[in-house]
């Protein structure tokens, strides 16, 4: 129904009067409200290989996560993009099976494998109906310890990459956060851009991967999650299958400690492009740190929460200034870092930067408000069961835990780690990690 | 008896008994006209809710280019109940993600959120579908972010520029012959009334379709949809003047070069039917012919120009046959360093002269169908895809049928099938032709 604002025809003086305004109407919910339950069992196979499982058998659906530690980070000096390399090749013939063969034998059973390389893992997922079971975790296992590294397979995953990168040299996203890591991390691992760099790609070899898998895939750096429609007795045999044969313990290069360095400077790179991409950060604290919640609750006032955030609602609603602007925390192995991205019209740009400096220092200076407090851990505490709405999003989730080291209790213990978190503390955390001066950007464009 | 009293008695409620369907949606209309959906999903104790309004760019009067989606950002910017940016901050206070978004046909907005928390969505789209206050200062606001978004996505993308170029040469002087950002200038004129009036036009509840998946019983989201959006009247609609909308065949190649690009690309689009033109079958085997040419690396394409020729990296083909008006078929490749367009051009063409002699084999008909249809189960894994797949159909077509038999369509393509699909989109007589070049390079 189309309202119009009513006048009141008052008995009481005008300045007493009040226009109505429109009210919604929510009707109530029939339904009572239920809570996530979830439990996480830990399984061992008999073959030794640990795993964490969710059981969901609403769908005839498995979803496995898995990684080994070791990524991009610990690829050798002059091979960076070996890892990448390497997991591209996984899928690309394995036992008896060609590139050709392997991919018929996935798609005809409808087994969805992909793999990845990150700066500190070696990842994997699998994505598969639960009739495919025994064939999936076979089938991982001989990609894992059988690859075969055919020429052509090489050659071609080698010139797909060569192609990307040559695409991604112009596009200035990209070249902001390259940048922004190397002058972060200078000539630490962390520096290298990902996935790789094109001279070093195109040196790598047949041995190169043969080691790569033979140092670096192994059960003592291994971690997997499960959801889905298994249960733990089977996800034993079948755990077995696709993970026993490796070898115990794995030939780690050792990846140095680093410390960021932020020099609270602006760095500029000349490109011709309509609209400037900044990158910006500052260092933060690690996952395990008592006061991580304080901080990932900063964090997202400060530029993690969509629209209700700072960030967003200086630059964007107020001031048009960008289309989007965001913050999140980086946490490797060896540093955490609070970065973000914002894009603005070149000419704009000067002013974007100037606002989001006054932001940064403002938010470091004066804190949060207790309502910002209370609305943050609302969203956090709410969207939580979000996380658990497909297996594969369940089994990400439960292997992004155990790879920050966190117990299995966690999954039910989150909320209230966030409940915990109060205004003083948030604060805090803004004083100590929003320094100005600490304040270090990328941006490409024509500033 | 009791057995077929129970069935009857589900028709009389309205209700569709299980079946072997894609997601087997329950499906009600509202006395208003607008449609409701509900799939079951009970993994967590959330909801998808997704409401669909039957319009889109191409519905934009001419020289207002970009008004669809400039309105979709304003339904974001407040009504008298929920005013300025309080709708989002509502949702997200309540733990919930949300989005929209804009296309050619529909329009679509959407939130996850806690099972518990769906009557209060519900109430704020019906809301905003009628109460949008539309002030003239929020949209001068609004209009400066969206000229950051559309350089975002086209005048910092060179590969969106060409494909605007493409696009409108296929579409000469047709709705789809514009990008649903609108240009530039377009955008930048579009006036305070030219919102209003698109709004007062096309938001109506017998315009729109919703779909809740989740945690929650089809009865439950029945009565509350007569609570909320049920109270909206039904609206006259405008005549519809993109449905009468042809595609002029004509044959035009773009060329590219920008200063910022290393990378050279082909691309290539084929005017093809769309799923009421062809029929269901037509359109099942363009979708399985595309799919046999250029998905993933057993297609045909990939097999022969990028593992036995060598003279791709990468190849690709794909086709979307639910579009109002007129679709393609659209082919990508990016060529080995060191080889140019044209002979990558000369290559595909050759290729696909050849699929019908050497290409079109039953084995390889039978394991590419199986294929597609293989991994339907995990549509129905993830609380998103009813949403996003039935919404577009219900709002397109008026009638599940489409999505919940898809999977018969493909099955029961044949080689005939593919044989008069591929000569109905490769005629050579409507296809665009895109070259991406680094400035001063050949093609």
């Amino acid at each position: 129904m189309k309202r119009f604002l009513s006048l009141l025809i008052c008995l009481l003086p005008l300045w007493a009067c009040e226009e109505q305004k429109a009210e919604l109407v929510v009707p109530p919910m029939p339904e009572a409200a239920k809570e996530l339950a979830v439990s996480v069992q830990e399984v061992t196979s008999p073959g030794g290989v640990k795993a964490w499982l969710i059981e969901g058998h609403e769908a005839p659906v498995v979803a496995l996560s898995f990684s080994f530690k070791g990524g991009q980070a610990y690829d050798p000096s002059g091979q960076n993009g070996l890892s990448s390399l390497t997991m591209s090749l996984l899928d690309e013939g394995a036992g008896d099976r060609d590139a050709l063969n392997l991919r018929a034998y996935l798609e005809n059973r409808a087994i969805g494998v992909s793999f990845d390389a990150e700066r500190d893992h070696l990842a994997g997922k699998m994505h598969l109906l639960s009739s495919q079971k025994e064939a999936a975790f076979s089938i991982l296992g001989e990609m894992l310890t059988k690859p075969r590294f055919d020429a052509e397979a090489i050659e071609r995953m080698r010139a797909q990459f060569l192609a990307y990168l040559k695409r991604q040299e112009g596009d200035p996203q990209t070249e902001a956060i390259h940048a922004f890591f190397k002058q972060v991390f200078g000539d630490h691992p962390y520096g290298r851009p990902v996935p790789g760099t094109a001279e070093d790609m195109r040196a790598l070899g047949k041995n190169d991967f043969k080691n790569l898998i033979r140092s670096r895939f192994a059960k003592e750096n291994l971690q997997i999650a499960v959801c889905g429609d298994v249960t733990a007795d089977e996800l034993g045999q079948l755990l077995d299958k696709a993970f026993a044969a490796l070898p115990e313990s794995p030939d780690l290069p050792n990846l140095p400690d680093v410390i960021p360095q932020f020099d609270g400077k602006m760095h500029k790179i000349e490109a011709q492009f309509p609209q400037s991409v900044a990158v910006f950060g500052a260092e933060a604290l690690p996952r395990l740190h008592d006061d991580f919640y304080s901080q990932y609750v900063m964090n997202y006032l400060l530029g993690g929460g969509s629209f209700s955030s700072r960030l967003m609602q200086e630059l964007r609603q107020k001031n048009g200034l960008t289309y989007g602007i965001s913050t999140m925390l980086v946490l490797l192995d060896k540093a955490s870092l609070l970065m973000g991205t914002v894009a603005s019209a070149q000419e704009k740009m000067p002013e974007a930067l100037d606002r989001l400096t006054a932001e940064w220092q403002k938010m470091g200076e004066a804190g949060v408000s207790s309502e910002e407090r209370a609305s943050a851990v609302t969203y956090l505490t709410g969207a939580y069961p979000l996380r658990f709405a497909s297996s594969a999003k369940t089994a990400a989730f439960m292997l992004a835990m155990q790879q920050y080291n966190l117990p299995p209790d966690y999954i039910n213990d989150r909320n209230n780690y966030f409940r915990a978190v109060t205004k003083e503390s948030i604060d805090q955390m803004a004083r100590k990690i929003l320094d100005p001066d600490k304040l270090t950007v990328t941006v490409v464009g024509n500033p | 008896m009791l057995f077929l009293r129970f069935f009857l008695c589900l028709f009389l409620l309205g209700v569709t008994p299980a079946q072997a369907g894609l997601f087997n949606p329950v499906i009600q209309k509202l006395k208003n006209g607008m449609t409701v959906a509900v799939v079951e999903h009970h993994r967590a104790p959330v909801v998808s809710h997704m409401v669909w309004y039957n319009v889109g760019a191409a519905d934009e009067e001419p020289g207002k280019s970009g008004a669809a989606h400039f309105f979709e950002h304003m339904m974001f910017q407040g009504t008298s109940a929920m005013p300025g940016d309080s709708f989002s901050k509502r949702v997200q206070a309540h733990g919930g993600r949300g989005n929209a978004f804009t296309s050619y046909d529909y329009t679509a907005y959407f939130q996850n959120i806690a099972a518990q928390h769906l009557p209060m969505v519900m109430a704020m789209e019906a809301d905003r579908m009628v109460n949008l206050s539309l002030e003239t200062d929020a949209i001068k606001d609004e209009q400066r972010v969206i000229l950051e978004e559309r350089l975002t996505r086209y005048e910092n993308e060179p590969t969106a520029l060409l494909d605007e170029r493409m696009r409108s040469a296929l579409f000469f002087n047709h709705p789809y012959g514009r990008t649903v950002i609108g240009s530039m200038a377009e955008i930048d004129a579009l006036t305070p009334d030219d919102l209003r009036s698109f709004y007062h036009s096309w938001y109506a509840p017998n315009n729109a379709v919703l779909v809740v998946t989740g945690d929650v019983k089809p009865e439950t989201v029945f009565a509350l949809a007569e609570e909320t959006y049920g109270k909206i009247e039904i609206q006259p609609l405008p005549e519809r003047k993109r449905r009468s909308a042809e595609a002029v065949p004509a044959t035009a190649r773009i060329m590219l070069p920008h200063p910022e690009v290393r990378q050279p690309l082909w691309r290539r689009l084929y005017l093809a039917p769309n799923l009421k033109k062809a029929g269901a079958r037509k359109a099942a085997a363009i979708e399985v012919l595309a799919d046999m040419l250029g998905e993933g690396s057993l297609s045909y394409l990939y097999r022969r120009l990028v593992m036995e020729e060598k003279i791709a990296v990468s190849i690709g083909a794909s086709y979307q046959s639910d579009s109002a008006l007129d679709s393609y078929l659209s082919l990508y490749a990016v060529p080995q360093d060191g080889r140019s367009l044209e002979e990558l051009e000369a290559a595909i063409e050759l290729e696909l002269a050849r699929f019908v002699e050497q290409g079109l084999a039953e084995d390889f008909l039978a394991d590419t169908k199986e294929r597609m249809v293989a991994g339907l189960a995990f549509l129905r894994d993830d609380i998103g895809s009813a949403g996003r797949i039935l919404g577009r159909t219900l709002v397109l077509y008026g009638d599940p049928a489409p999505a919940e038999e898809w999977e018969g369509h493909i099955r029961g393509v044949t080689k005939a099938d593919i044989l008069e699909a591929f000569n109905t989109v490769f005629t050579d007589k409507a296809m665009v032709t895109g070259l991406l070049l680094p400035e001063g390079d050949a093609p």
